[in-house]
């Protein structure tokens, strides 16, 4: 363990004098990732039935309507493709009689390149 | 329907009496209903008859929609949500126009016309469920005259949810009288069969301990069940919840005061008794270990604790706080009362960091326990007077002081002379409790007596002289303090002495040295308490505000089975609305509304992303 760190000191020691000699570093090319994500299903009964559901917003995204459809709860789950950089996502549950619903503390992640 | 209904108000101001028959019939017509007319995002689209079911998803695509399912057996209706925000009557326009579309059309929203037909609230005296700025005819509270919209949009709730049979809620107070007719169908049952009253007593009044007897000597908790779950069944009030499962567990005597012991041993039970909700329309001024460690049980057990704010017009994180109210576990919920306009009553205490939210606290009509009564007694007539020493010092004397007349001995003013050595003085009367099921006699006294002397106050079932073989003896022991005592002569239960001739008598006995100035008193009062099963009962206090909100939670948790008490209290505490009064006076600063309750969502959860 004590070389590996030693390794990655040097490395990122190597990066920050070719940066500080004014080149040489290449901007990363965005890469396309496939992103999943999921969510703890809420308890509202009106939330997992018709005309509920969750809306997902990741920033920069169109937002990705998960209405429920069938079965006991409405889906928690959705994925997506991204290019790489920094993103937050909420999710909103809602329901035929709150279709504001409430939106979920907003999550931080990164696709990287 | 002429149902006597007594009117108490539990602040002390006084009692009225009122005739039920005053009351209209119930009104045929429902009320409208204040939710949405259709859903606010979908749409129903019928389809012409060849058109292939490959196309109808195409289609709703084209115009913005989305397939949710289809209808029924109906192969050809599709339900489809809008998903570009345009409106539903857009959508419908657009659509009806294109020509494989037979038709288009919102997806109505139809209400079970959920309204009761109790004929109290049919006549508008439910203003909490129903504020159409009616004047109460009950309750004396001031203002009488509310503000329409004011209440708990209660009937838009009932379109939702009615039953709350699933959820078992604690009335844990002075009992309930299981066979009034509004409640005895929404009474919980033992399936163990060990408790067959629908729940236990612990106060120490009467016979506690399995199958020991929670009816209500006082009338409270019976009031306060009614609030929560009056049955819907066209006599009477109506509770939040149509039907219930009302557990009760009686912790307050007939005087309405219970101690830690009893309070707790009923927390304890409802806990293990599979209650979700536990009610507490009661309170204390000292903070209590004990009682905290049970609320804490309570929590760790996933029960929800609706707890009262208290009368005292003060504010409880300033001037003197309230237990359980200013408790601070994550499962308490404190209530302040709100009179019909949503300003904060008078008499209710607030709390910006104690006191959650604020619910409807005046004027609230509900069950009582049954005919409620009081005997009064001026000493004037009837009094049988006997003394075993004569002079100044001997034997009881009748004295008006201002308009009040006082019973004493020795029969001078107050401190000017002292009683007789080697004296029984007695006094006594007549009273007939013939068919009461309940009497307790209270009075206010002064007593200055010493050591050896002794004041008595008995009662004899058979009549005559009460000091002869006595049914009962409560006695005072004198003592050389010199130290006048303001014994709080409120609880001299008459259980025993219910008869036509239950003579009720004061006594004075004493010893040969040292005396002092004796016994005065006055406020001579018998409060009775006839069972009926059809006693009804207007009255103000948090008490009243308290049940209203543990009927919502039980109302939320029956419409959502899987909540947690956490659920159950952002429901509450969330999904209310914000009103003027509460701003600064309570956590949040809303008034309980069941439909904003019923239809709060919680924010998502547990949001976790994989990058691949």
């Amino acid at each position: 363990m004590k070389r590996s760190a030693c390794c990655s000191i040097l490395i990122v020691f190597s990066a920050l004098m070719l940066s500080a000699c004014g080149g040489g570093v290449s901007t990363p090319t965005p890469t396309s990732h496939s992103v999943d994500l999921s969510w703890t299903a809420n308890r509202e009964v009106e939330v997992n039935k018709a005309g509920g559901g969750y809306r997902v917003a990741i920033s920069g995204q169109p937002v990705i309507d998960l209405p429920y459809v069938s079965g006991v709860a409405a889906p928690t789950s959705t994925s997506t493709t991204l290019m790489s950089g920094g993103y937050t996502v909420t999710v909103t549950a809602y329901s035929a009689l709150n279709p504001t619903g409430t939106v979920s503390a907003a999550y931080g992640f990164s696709v990287p390149y | 329907m002429n149902k006597p209904i007594f009117v108490s108000l539990l602040t002390g101001i006084g009692l009225l009496f009122v005739q039920a028959a005053s009351f209209a019939r119930p009104s045929a017509s429902a009320a409208p209903s204040q939710q949405p007319q259709y859903v606010k995002d979908q749409v129903l689209i019928k389809f012409k008859p060849g058109v292939a079911a490959t196309a109808h998803s195409q289609t709703a695509r084209a115009y913005g929609a989305s397939t949710m399912q289809t209808v029924g057996s109906r192969k050809d209706v599709i339900l489809a949500k809008l998903i570009r925000g345009q409106s539903v009557e857009q959508a419908v326009n657009d659509l009806s126009r294109d020509p494989g579309v037979e038709y288009a059309q919102p997806n109505y929203i139809y209400h079970a016309l959920a309204v009761p037909t109790d004929p109290v609230y049919a006549a508008g005296q439910l203003w909490a469920a129903k504020n159409t700025g009616q004047t109460m005819l009950t309750g004396g509270y001031v203002p009488a005259t509310g503000t329409a919209g004011r209440d708990m949009n209660l009937e838009a709730a009932w379109d939702m949810q009615t039953d709350c049979s699933s959820v078992v809620v604690a009335v844990v107070d002075t009992g309930i009288n299981y066979n009034s007719e509004d409640l005895s169908a929404n009474m919980w049952t033992d399936l163990s069969g060990t408790d067959t009253l629908h729940g236990r007593n612990f106060a120490a009044d009467v016979a506690t301990g399995p199958n020991s007897d929670p009816m209500d000597r006082y009338g409270h908790g019976t009031h306060v069940a009614g609030i929560i779950g009056a049955a819907a069944n066209s006599v009477g009030g109506v509770g939040v919840c149509w039907s219930a499962k009302l557990m009760a567990v009686r912790v307050l005597e007939a005087t309405g005061s219970g101690t830690t012991t009893s309070i707790v041993e009923g927390i304890d039970y409802a806990i293990a008794n599979g209650a979700k909700v536990i009610n507490m329309s009661l309170g204390g001024g000292s903070e209590d270990p004990t009682f905290i460690q049970a609320i804490t049980d309570a929590q760790t057990a996933g029960v929800l604790v609706v707890v009262a704010a208290g009368n005292e017009s003060n504010d409880n994180d300033v001037t003197s706080a309230s237990y359980p109210c200013n408790y601070t576990q994550t499962n308490l919920i404190c209530v302040a009362a709100l009179d019909q306009n949503y300003a904060l009553a008078g008499f209710s205490n607030w709390g910006s960091t104690s006191v959650d939210v604020g619910a409807p606290g005046t004027n609230i009509y509900s069950t009582w326990a049954g005919t409620s009564g009081t005997i009064t007694d001026t000493f004037t007539a009837g009094w049988t007077y006997s003394s075993t020493t004569a002079g100044t010092g001997g034997g009881w004397v009748v004295n008006a002081y201002g308009v009040y007349n006082w019973l004493e001995v020795p029969g001078t003013s107050w401190g000017t002379a002292t009683y007789n050595a080697s004296t029984d003085d007695r006094a006594y009367k007549n009273f007939n409790l013939n068919g009461v099921d309940v009497a307790t006699l209270s009075f206010t006294a002064s007593v200055n007596i010493t050591t050896g002397d002794w004041f008595l106050v008995n009662y004899r079932n058979a009549g005559g002289d009460p000091f002869v073989s006595p049914d009962r003896s409560y006695g005072l022991a004198g003592w050389n303090d010199g130290v006048t005592d303001f014994p709080s002569y409120s609880g001299f239960y008459l259980d025993g002495c219910r008869s036509a001739t239950c003579t009720i008598g004061f006594g004075l006995l004493t010893n040969a040295t040292l005396q002092n100035y004796g016994v005065t008193l006055t406020d001579f009062t018998i409060s009775t308490l006839t069972y009926t099963t059809n006693g009804y009962n207007t009255a103000n206090g948090t008490s009243m505000a308290t049940p209203e909100v543990a009927g919502v939670a039980a109302l939320v948790w029956a419409h959502n089975p899987s909540f947690t008490y956490a659920d159950v209290a952002a429901a509450i505490r969330n999904g209310g609305d914000s009103i003027a009064a509460l701003n600064g006076k309570t956590t949040t600063g809303k008034a309980v509304d069941a439909l904003g309750s019923l239809t709060y969502i919680n924010p998502p959860t547990g949001i976790a992303v994989t990058v691949h």
